[in-house]
């Protein structure tokens, strides 16, 4: 792929674009819990004097609306979740880079000890052979 | 700030070149004043810069439980409110076919909810990492190895039938300032740690914002619709209703509701909290602002917290 092929066309721009696609959602999810509260705010009383076909009408168009907004919601953490993934191995690469220099502290003090415990044993041969 | 941690990295490379001069009792004995004043230089930078470490992290790690708690309610509610409203819409066409949509439906939020638990704990591991940084030891374990490792030197000189190097005194100063260069040590990989992870906690913290943004709309959404069904139910048609005389508690119905509408102002100064987070925070690895001012989002967060359990207690109350 030659570099001005990657240039977004206005085709290609106008549906599919993320930046146009996300707002459309939230006004679409805001428009169904609008929808969804109206019928909420209809008490229980004033539902059990419809119509037995109303009230099912009711009950429809509660659970269907219900149903798509939390579709829309999934879709919207399932959208950041999917950038959390991507980010990962980085976050987790500089996790372990953290655990190496605090393995790299108490390492150079094992060290130092080492040295002087051979030092010492040293010593107690040199005393040894005078 | 910049100038002053230039100074502590310059301090960090003249006490790495001073401690250079280990073993020379004579250089000690006359670097003893000009010594003294850079340790004392050295320890107040470095202490800086180990303390700021030990802020982040901690800060770090109170940030992702306060997230965790908040989804903990997130889930809780997201539940409670879907069983309300399937047995509210319960009289429709095909009840079963209903049902086992929403299930699916609410599994796939659920799962979601879990990712970003998880991608929290993540954020909350490096934090913990960052602390055992911060938190090392290596100050007190480096000078009594170094003390003791002069002396071991100077026994094995004396062995040899040379001259000894260091007297015991000379020998635990040196001791004290390996100790002071280990902590400098320390300091300096805490400081490439912050400047090395920058772009990848910016934006997972980005991520965060984004994200927070989403599931505060969504318990703000479920407590907005029980509070209409609320005040439908026990407050308007009881009022309105003037062929039955109006019930004492109704007046309670009717606070309970209002106060329950200014907690949600708070969930909304909550949310504004959380989006400022980032910048907060990047304000702080540049060193420009104070460790207090993400304390206060974090505060912000908790009482998030704290008010979605008020409102559930609250809901949950026996209605008049």
């Amino acid at each position: 792929m030659n570099k001005s092929s990657k240039k977004p066309t206005a085709s290609a721009a106008a549906p599919t674009n993320t930046a146009t696609s996300v707002p459309d959602m939230q006004s679409t999810l805001a428009a169904l819990r609008a929808v969804r509260n109206q019928l909420y705010a209809m008490p229980g009383a004033t539902v059990a004097a419809m119509t037995p076909a109303d009230q099912i009408k009711y009950g429809d168009n509660l659970q269907q609306l219900g149903t798509n907004i939390l579709k829309l919601e999934t879709l919207q953490l399932q959208q950041v979740n999917q950038a959390f993934v991507q980010q990962a191995p980085a976050l987790q690469t500089a996790s372990m880079n953290l655990q190496h220099d605090v393995s790299a502290l108490s390492d150079s003090v094992k060290v130092i000890q080492t040295v002087n415990a051979g030092l010492g044993l040293i010593t107690n041969i040199v005393g040894l052979l005078k | 700030m910049i100038l002053v941690r230039s100074q502590c990295q310059h301090g960090a490379q003249q006490g790495a070149a001073v401690f250079a001069f280990r073993g020379n009792a004579r250089m000690i004995k006359l670097l003893r004043l000009p010594l003294a004043l850079l340790c004392c230089a050295l320890s107040a930078c470095v202490t800086q810069t180990i303390r700021e470490g030990t802020d982040l992290s901690t800060s770090g790690i109170a940030y992702t439980q306060a997230v965790n708690a908040l989804l903990d309610a997130t889930t809780t509610e997201v539940i409670d409110f879907d069983n309300k409203e399937l047995i509210k819409g319960r009289m429709s066409s095909d009840p079963g076919g209903a049902l086992a949509q929403r299930d699916q439906a609410m599994a796939a939020l659920l799962a979601e909810i879990a990712q970003f638990r998880a991608q929290t704990l993540l954020l909350k591991a490096y934090f913990v990492n960052l602390q055992a940084l911060a938190d090392s030891s290596v100050k007190d374990d480096a000078g009594p190895a170094v003390q003791s490792l002069s002396d071991t030197i100077s026994k094995l000189n004396v062995s040899l039938g040379r001259k000894q190097l260091l007297t015991p005194e000379q020998s635990q100063q040196v001791g004290a300032l390996a100790g002071l260069a280990a902590q400098a040590v320390q300091a300096e990989k805490i400081r490439r740690a912050l400047r090395r992870d920058a772009p990848v906690i910016g934006t997972y913290l980005a991520l965060q914002q984004q994200q927070l943004v989403n599931i505060t709309a969504i318990l703000k959404d479920r407590y907005g619709a029980e509070q209409a069904l609320f005040h439908a139910e026990k407050v308007a048609a009881p009022y309105a209703n003037l062929k039955q005389p109006l019930d004492p508690a109704w007046a309670d119905a009717r606070k309970q509701w209002l106060m329950s509408a200014f907690s949600n102002q708070q969930l909304d100064a909550a949310n504004a909290a959380a989006e400022q987070l980032r910048g907060v925070w990047a304000d702080i690895v540049q060193g420009k602002n104070d460790i207090g001012a993400l304390s206060d989002l974090i505060g912000d967060i908790d009482q998030f917290v704290t008010t979605a359990d008020a409102l559930k207690s609250a809901s949950a109350k026996p209605k008049p």
